[in-house]
């Protein structure tokens, strides 16, 4: 608890933010009473005793007498009748009936519905009841995706939604968004790997919307619930809806949040002198000169420091924090006739490069993103209603004029003795490998400007003169991105390291390049993207005689995609959907896509996509109504059906062939006697492949829910098998001497992908007020290459891809390290006549990696490690298994949570780069655990590193099993505590809620991987890190 | 009613939306192969791919380096020189690598097939312009087919571009090396009759002409005719997939007298139309510095008529760039090997180093006045206008013809060299041009540790040396300023066809026992070398060197001479050291420089024979990609490789 008396800053906070405000809080004004009426008042709170605003009450039977609880949730009511029945609504709590019966006060404690149970799942276009859901859906509730600062909602998912697997690899400001995928991965092919994000209905990006703006956000996992994506809903679908107005008084939200940052880890790295003294030592075990002794002694001593450095590269370019900020304002509000919300975010980052004082601009990273969201629902008719949404976002960003990433990637390789960072008399050094610090602080800056601005205009029609339940709609989209960037680019005069000081003292050296000393200027922009969408359906949705629940979908949609190349891409399809529940207890869907893409021939154009799902709510039987308040709900479903794909990695109108002269393939040439006469290549490019058609997956989907104690367990599991044929891939048995520039495409892939999902939610209001929720998410999927094409030798020996998951790591089997027991000559390399010849290097010692033989040209071992000894080694980069788990506690005004995500089934290779000294100390630093290694002194075979050798060593840097890491990792990514204040205090300022947070992500990490951040993509560790953070927050509502 | 307006109105929309024209659009600015072969610069454009596979000239990381000759820093191991992997013997079929001609090469004769079977006259193409067009991919493919069968030794025709993408169709199977080779052979024999000896339109030089087919076709059957696949037991186990043996056991003298032939004719044709041996004088007297320097430098339009194959477009800058010392903005790095020191010849003419004892100490031939301790006391003086080894001349005095070129307290192994070593060999504490004109305060090279040119840092010569022919001598890389920057690579030059005569004639002479007379013929071709280096020739009049006696003597004086005439030229080298069966011996073992380690203050100790690097040698041919042998059933890996 955070004492107001204490907190000048929130009370300063306070005050600004109201005075900003107050405007808006406009009193609630209470006409004079009829006194041909009957006037009720009265108060509705909900089971905390707060008030609840903008709840609606409607006089039964007569919907043009109404009224709408004000900021205090009081209310007043003119009702023609005293016996009249008052209907009490609110969004998410059960509908309350009271008869008035001549009463003059009616206070009504309205109950939370069960939101399990009772509440809408937004499905493929539009939504179902919950308990009529067949298909395996997961929804979260958009507040526990509000679990970090970061920028992008794909850093949330992660151990947060049930079915998504979600890594992030970087954190570099704008950067930083995380991969995920639904069920997995399912392809080998680049294109087509992507879950299909909708935004209203509209393909958008996941990463560019504020988690303010979400109202609702739903997964789609199986062919029942995404086949009517058809073409597009083979990697699954996230169905993400902002928020809309509800009738009531305006409510107005506004919060502010501010993070400090910092990595998560850094690569702890040895100094300049214990660097030199690992070569020589090297070098001495290998037989030569050492070559640094009096560098080292200079170094220790701190002698000259620019002739002798010793660098800390990264420290150099980087802050030790940064920071984030994050402010939102909602406002909504409406009455039957207009409902209205607007949501404004504006997101404010900076990165951790440095930059240098003595320059007047700044190249440091700065990202500022403002998100704005106007959704407008208006009823034209009292069926007819009209929907309107302008949303968009304005994201600058300041940055180097040389690649972030590269930046970073230099400078955790830059080795710290070769030169220093400046000279103490200005000038700048760098070798080959230039220098890190003049990339990030000495080249100028760029600014990017990227904006995008979202439309819908969409129009419902009630059809209920035709047949009841029917209702038609057209919607139309446009999205419009584009992007420009100034650049300010110079770069400083260069010179060779020093190589001494002359007799006078001054350093000796000389000038490698010169510099352009001055910002130049230029700007360039991208055409962006445009996409135009057109929908149009009519659905259906009816109970018969109570016991015939009905639901129809007729949809067609065209869409139109230009990103600036020779053509748009264009799709267009129909879909439909048939559901039929009985007595709520028997459920039968059938769902269909059929879609058209201009990627195949005529004939070859359309697919159909069909579906069929099936679901008993047993807990509806007669026979559970004894156990039903112990089990509320036990549901079990099963769906079977197709999805299809039809995007092609870098390749459109697969029928037709093409003429390549892409020059980075086939680059130019050059004659005439001056060598003037220029010509870029031109050549042969894809073949025609008139018979090239949809890539199909079969899904297959079993599903189990629980309810227990009404609602207050609740368990989903879904197991899950997909079969992918006809995937699109590029023949991989020609051989090179048919002298192909491109590989012909076929319908050829075949993957498989099985896995399980478990979501399991625990929510317990207990008397005392306490209320406690829990979480649980769990995700597996394995996938398994059953076709890819491969050469025919390949198939079936240890070498194969196929039978392994997509992206299966390879290299071979390590057998511990050499010992001299396993050598006749030591000296000449030569091994004892019982142990693999090795190949891959022209002699082994002790202490080298020893490989084991287990394959040969014909299968067999043939007593040589080469390269038919790889095989199958762990599994893949990309994680197999995430999951999550997670509490929320409230208690009077406190408020606690804590949330934790991992992933495992995820390994890497370690590159060779990681070996110390093994690029000879030109690049690559040596990681602290440098001692953990064999040496002719600790000849052990529990170390983390073999031998040393100076230079590459092409035994002991192959990908193998010595270098295969286990980056599973568990971390604490949310912990957040806030409190609200009592509603004494906020009723006497007129707000109905504030409430101050303090929060920490991702502020513990698990692994049994030390060196880096496991989550990092990096074989060696050189990447921007992943941030953590702690943020302190306050929210406002009126 | 209104609503009804509605609903008819969706209605309508969904009819619309399902009609199937909008996906029927097509890209309108698509070629086909059709279409292309209408236009002529496409059609330039086409050949522009298929010429873009000659092997550069400057390149660092190619066969040079791989023989024993260039000697890139073993530092840039880490920064993916794949080179040094190679000379370790760190290398295995599933990498790529210094060669790469099997993925490439099949691509561009597959184009050049496609050019062939399409290209057709049009309003601006006249018909002899497309004959030759196609005679050029004729060409190609031969000289692509020789590439690979000199590089993999075991490879399958490629007779035509492949129709259709079934897989088992492309499963083509190796042939025997004599019948690929003789294929070229009769391919480039024919096109040469289709081409013109030059073309009279300057935009045009650097196209295949005649000459071309003749020179290819001159080193292809040389390379044919040598021990490695002329007879060679050790290549009986090289077999394809129906088992044959593809290198031949039997030595054929007469593949030797082929090869005499087509270095002849190709001898006789270029000297028809003009070429000649590139020379410059001096005061009268051939100038060897300026003449062997210029022999690689000068363009064919500035006079270098030697050149008989250009590689018109070449990335000279860059390789200055790389060669040049790291003072002066070079990164220094592209060195060369002691072999290739110690292989020129001594100023007298005479051969310094006959070969090594096992710790790797010179043989030395003690007549030919070398010596390998102290340094000189006097300077070296030579009539030349060659500016750039003298402290005391600048651009303005190139009129001088008194040069000192070695100046006294040289290390005694530099001096009294011939002219070719100089232009090819910068070692330490020699006096450099760049180096001064850059306003180094330093106008030596300076190669010790610790020096701003040498070690710790990679961007140093392992061996302590640089590589000094085919640099811009005036090029200061930290200026971007050199004189010679637009210089094309030579794939072909005259000499390389004096030299191969020589050896062709000495050897079919060796196999039929006629040494004597074919002596005067073969002595005429190597002093046509040596005259223009500036050492004495061999012959009878007084001051000539003495003509061998023993042909097998005289084998090593062609093979030297040709070794240090072409030295870092194109991978002759590369190619020489296999075809005579010596890269096992050669390529394999301790390479010795000298000690890069010592520093300024420890002087001597620099001037010593120090090991740098052990090489490995593997196989003298090249691995077929394990990706190939993977995919392609029918074929058979060399067995060295397996």
């Amino acid at each position: 608890m955070i004492p107001i008396k204490k907190s000048r800053l929130l009370t300063a906070t306070l005050a600004i933010m109201l005075g900003a405000v107050c405007a808006l809080a406009a009193p609630s004004s209470v006409p004079e009473p009829d006194p041909a009426l009957h006037r009720v008042t009265g108060n509705v709170v909900d089971s905390k005793g707060d008030p609840l605003v903008g709840a609606v009450i409607m006089m039964k039977g007569n919907d043009k007498v109404y009224a709408v609880t004000d900021l205090d949730g009081n209310y007043a009511i003119d009702v023609p009748d005293a016996d009249a029945i008052l209907v009490f609504t609110f969004i998410g709590f059960t509908k309350t009936e009271e008869r008035v019966s001549g009463r003059k006060i009616i206070n009504v404690q309205l109950l939370e519905e069960n939101t399990e149970l009772a509440d809408a799942v937004v499905v493929a276009y539009g939504r179902q009841k919950r308990e009529s859901v067949v298909a395996s859906i997961s929804t979260v509730d958009p507040e526990n995706l509000k679990v970090s600062t970061s920028r992008s909602i794909s850093n949330n998912l992660a151990g947060s939604v049930a079915g998504i697997l979600a890594i992030q690899r970087s954190g570099e400001p704008g950067y930083d968004n995380s991969t995920f995928w639904i069920r997995g991965i399912s392809t080998f092919q680049g294109a087509g790997g992507d879950p299909l994000v909708l935004i209203d209905g509209i393909e958008r990006d996941i990463n560019n919307i504020d988690a303010e703006e979400i109202e609702s956000f739903s997964v789609l996992k199986d062919a029942a619930a995404s086949a009517v994506y058809g073409v597009r809903g083979a990697n699954g679908v996230i169905l993400i809806n902002t928020k809309r107005g509800q009738i009531g008084k305006p409510r107005v939200t506004i919060k502010a949040e501010m993070a400090g940052t910092a990595p998560v880890k850094l690569p702890q790295y040895i100094g300049a002198a214990d660097y030199m003294q690992l070569i020589d030592d090297t070098l001495v075990d290998t037989g030569a000169s050492p070559m640094y002794t009096q560098n080292i002694a200079r170094t220790r001593a701190n002698y000259d420091p620019d002739l002798y450095p010793d660098v800390n590269w990264i420290k150099a370019v980087s802050k030790d924090y940064a920071s984030n900020q994050r402010v939102t304002a909602e406002f909504s509000g409406g009455t039957d006739i207009l409902r209205y919300s607007f949501v404004a975010a504006a997101f404010n980052e900076q990165g951790i490069l440095t930059r240098d004082p003595n320059k007047e601009w700044d190249p440091s990273i700065k990202l500022q993103r403002y998100n704005v969201r106007s959704n407008v629902d208006l009823s034209i008719t009292p069926t007819t209603k009209l929907r309107f949404n302008i949303g968009g976002y304005l994201q600058d960003r300041n940055s180097t004029t040389q690649s972030v990433s590269e930046i970073f990637n230099r400078a955790f390789r830059h080795v710290p003795f070769s030169f220093p960072v400046q000279y103490s008399t200005g000038q700048i050094a760098g070798n080959e490998e230039s220098n890190v610090w003049a990339m990030a602080t000495q080249m100028g800056y760029q600014r990017t400007s990227q904006h995008k601005i979202e439309t819908l205009f969409s129009l419902d029609q009630d059809l209920d003169f035709i047949t009841k339940g029917l209702k038609a709609n057209a919607s139309f989209s446009f999205d419009r991105l584009s992007s420009g960037t100034v650049s300010r680019s110079t770069t400083p005069d260069m010179y060779n390291p020093a190589s001494n000081r002359n007799e006078e003292g001054m350093l000796m050296i000389t000038k490698k390049s010169n510099g352009s000393n001055t910002l130049g200027h230029s700007t360039s922009g991208s055409f962006g993207t445009k996409s135009l969408y057109l929908e149009a359906s009519l659905s259906y949705n009816r109970t018969l005689a109570q016991k015939h629940a009905l639901q129809g979908l007729l949809l067609a949609n065209r869409r139109n995609y230009d990103n600036g190349a020779k053509l748009p891409y264009r799709t267009q399809g129909l879909a439909g959907r048939v559901a039929y529940t009985y007595d709520s207890r028997y459920v039968a869907e059938f769902n269909f896509g059929y879609n058209g893409s201009e990627n195949f021939a005529k004939g070859h154009r359309y697919g159909f996509f069909p579906s069929v799902a099936l679901g008993w709510v047993v807990t509806e039987e007669p026979f559970m109504a004894p156990i039903k308040q112990y089990v509320n709900k036990l549901k079990l479903r099963a769906s079977y059906g197709q999805t299809g794909n039809a995007t092609l990695d870098g390749r459109r109108f697969a029928y037709l062939s093409t003429i390549t002269d892409d020059w980075d393939t086939l680059k130019e040439y050059r004659w005439g006697e001056e060598t003037n006469y220029n010509r870029n290549g031109m050549a042969e490019g894809e073949f025609a492949v008139s018979d090239l058609t949809w890539e199909k997956v079969n899904k297959a989907n079993l599903g189990f829910e629980l309810g227990l104690f009404k609602g207050a367990i609740d368990l989903q599991v879904d197991l899950f098998d997909e079969r992918r044929n006809n995937i699109f891939m590029e023949r991989e048995s020609i051989p090179a001497t048919a002298g192909f520039i491109k590989m012909p495409w076929q319908n050829y892939g075949k993957v498989k992908n099985q896995g399980a999902e478990i979501s399991l939610k625990v929510n317990k209001q207990f008397e005392s007020g306490l209320f406690l929720s829990a979480i649980g998410t769990f995700t597996y999927a394995h996938n398994t290459i059953v076709e890819m094409d491969e050469a025919a030798s390949v198939v079936g020996t240890n070498r194969a891809k196929t039978g392994h998951p997509v992206n299966q790591l390879f290299g071979y089997l390590d057998d511990g390290l050499y010992t001299y027991e396993d050598f006749v000559d030591v000296e000449n390399g030569i091994l004892r006549s019982d142990l693999p010849e090795v190949t891959l290097v022209n002699k082994v010692r002790p202490g080298d990696i020893k490989y084991k033989d287990i394959g040969g040209i014909d299968g067999k071992p043939d007593g040589k490690i080469d390269v038919y000894d790889k095989t199958a080694i762990g599994g893949t980069v990309d994680p197999e298994l995430v999951y999550g788990f997670g509490l929320n506690i409230s208690y009077q005004g406190l408020d606690f949570g804590v949330l934790f995500s991992g992933v495992g089934r995820t390994w890497n290779i370690l590159s060779g780069n990681v070996i110390p000294v093994s690029n000879k100390g030109v690049y690559y630093n040596v990681f602290t655990n440098y001692e953990d290694r064999w040496t002719v002194d600790n000849p052990s075979q529990d170390v983390f590193y073999p031998r040393l050798d100076y230079g590459t060593n092409a035994n002991n840097n192959q990908a193998s099993t010595w270098w295969l890491k286990d980056m599973s990792f568990l971390r604490l990514k949310n912990l957040e505590l806030g409190y609200s204040l009592p509603s004494k205090i906020t009723d006497r300022i007129r707000m109905s809620g504030i409430r101050v947070y303090v929060r920490g992500t991702n502020l513990l990490t698990f692994s049994s991987f030390k060196l880096w951040d496991p989550e990092l993509k990096s074989t060696t560790g050189a990447a921007y890190p992943a941030m953590k953070s702690a943020s302190f927050g306050v929210e406002f509502k009126f | 009613m209104k609503l009804k307006y509605i609903l008819i109105g969706i209605l309508a929309l969904l009819g619309a939306m399902s009609c199937d024209s909008y996906l029927d659009k097509q890209p309108d600015d698509q070629l086909t192969i059709e279409t292309v072969f209408e236009n002529r610069t496409n059609m330039e454009r086409w050949l522009a791919y298929i010429y873009t596979g000659i092997p550069k000239y400057y390149i660092y990381d190619g066969p040079d380096a791989i023989a024993d000759e260039l000697a890139p820093s073993v530092g840039w191991e880490s920064q993916g020189f794949k080179a040094i992997l190679y000379q370790n013997g760190n290398w295995t079929p599933s990498q790529p690598g210094v060669i790469t001609y099997w993925q490439t090469l099949p691509k561009l004769i597959r184009q050049a097939y496609i050019f062939i079977q399409n290209a057709k006259p049009l309003e601006d193409v006249s018909e002899t312009e497309v004959n030759y067009m196609k005679a050029e991919c004729r060409f190609m493919i031969a000289y692509y087919h020789a590439l690979l069968v000199m590089n993999y030794g075991s490879i399958p025709m490629m007779k035509e571009a492949v129709v259709g993408t079934n897989a088992s169709d492309m499963m083509i199977k190796q042939q025997k090396f004599y019948e690929v080779v003789d294929w070229i052979a009769e391919e480039l024999e024919e096109t040469a009759e289709q081409l013109p000896n030059y073309y009279d339109d300057a935009s045009k030089y650097g196209r295949a002409t005649a000459l071309w087919c003749y020179a290819i076709r001159a080193r292809l059957l040389t390379f044919a005719a040598s021990p490695l696949v002329n007879g060679n037991p050790a290549m009986q186990n090289v077999r394809n997939i129906d088992g044959e043996n593809i290198f031949s056991a039997e030595f054929d003298p007469e593949r030797w007298r082929v090869a005499a032939d087509a270095n002849k004719t190709l001898i006789t044709k270029a000297e028809e139309a003009g070429h000649a041996i590139y020379v410059e004088m001096a005061d009268g007297d051939i100038d060897p510095f300026q003449s062997y320097q210029n022999a690689v430098m000068l363009r064919y339009n500035q006079g270098n008529t030697e050149i008989i194959i250009p590689r018109t477009y070449d990335d000279a800058g860059y390789f200055d760039r790389q060669a040049n010392p790291r003072s002066m903005g070079g990164a220094g790095a592209i060195g060369i090997t002691q072999n290739l020191v110690d292989a020129f010849f001594m100023k007298n003419g005479l051969v310094p180093i006959t070969g090594y004892n096992s710790d790797g100490s010179p043989i030395i031939n003690a007549a030919s006045g070398y010596t390998e301790t102290g340094f000189s006391t006097t300077n070296e003086v030579a009539k030349t206008t060659w500016i750039y080894a003298d402290k005391s001349t600048t651009t303005e005095s190139k009129s001088e013809f008194n040069h000192v070129i070695v100046p006294s307290g040289t290390f005694n192994m530099y001096c009294n060299r011939e002219p070719r070593f100089y232009i090819s060999v910068l070692y330490n504490e020699q006096y450099h041009f760049g180096k001064r004109m850059h306003g180094s305060q330093n106008w030596y090279t300076n190669f010790f540790s610790g020096g701003e040119d040498g070690g710790p840092s990679h961007d140093s010569p392992s061996a302590g040396y640089l590589i000094r022919k085919r640099v811009d001598p005036s090029a200061i890389p930290s200026d971007s300023k050199g004189t010679y920057i637009k210089r094309q690579g030579i794939v072909y030059r005259l000499a390389e066809a004096y030299l191969s005569y020589a050896e062709c004639l000495l050897e079919y002479a060796i196999a039929k026992g006629t040494y004597a007379q074919a002596q005067a013929e073969i002595i005429k071709h190597v002093n046509k070398i040596r005259e223009r280096a500036g050492i004495p020739v061999y012959g009878t009049e007084s001051g000539d060197i003495p003509i061998p006696t023993d042909p097998l003597v005289m084998r090593d004086l062609v093979r030297r001479e040709r070794r240090v005439e072409l030295n870092c030229e194109y991978g002759n080298r590369w190619y020489d050291l296999r075809r005579w069966n010596e890269a096992e011996k050669v390529l394999n073992g301790n390479y010795y420089g000298m000690n890069t380690l010592a520093d300024k203050d420890h002087r001597d100790d620099f001037y010593k024979r120090t090991r740098y690097q052990t090489r490995k040698f593997i196989s003298y041919w090249w691995p077929i990609p394990q990706d190939d042998i993977d995919k392609n059933i029918n074929l058979v890996q060399i067995p060295d490789w397996n």
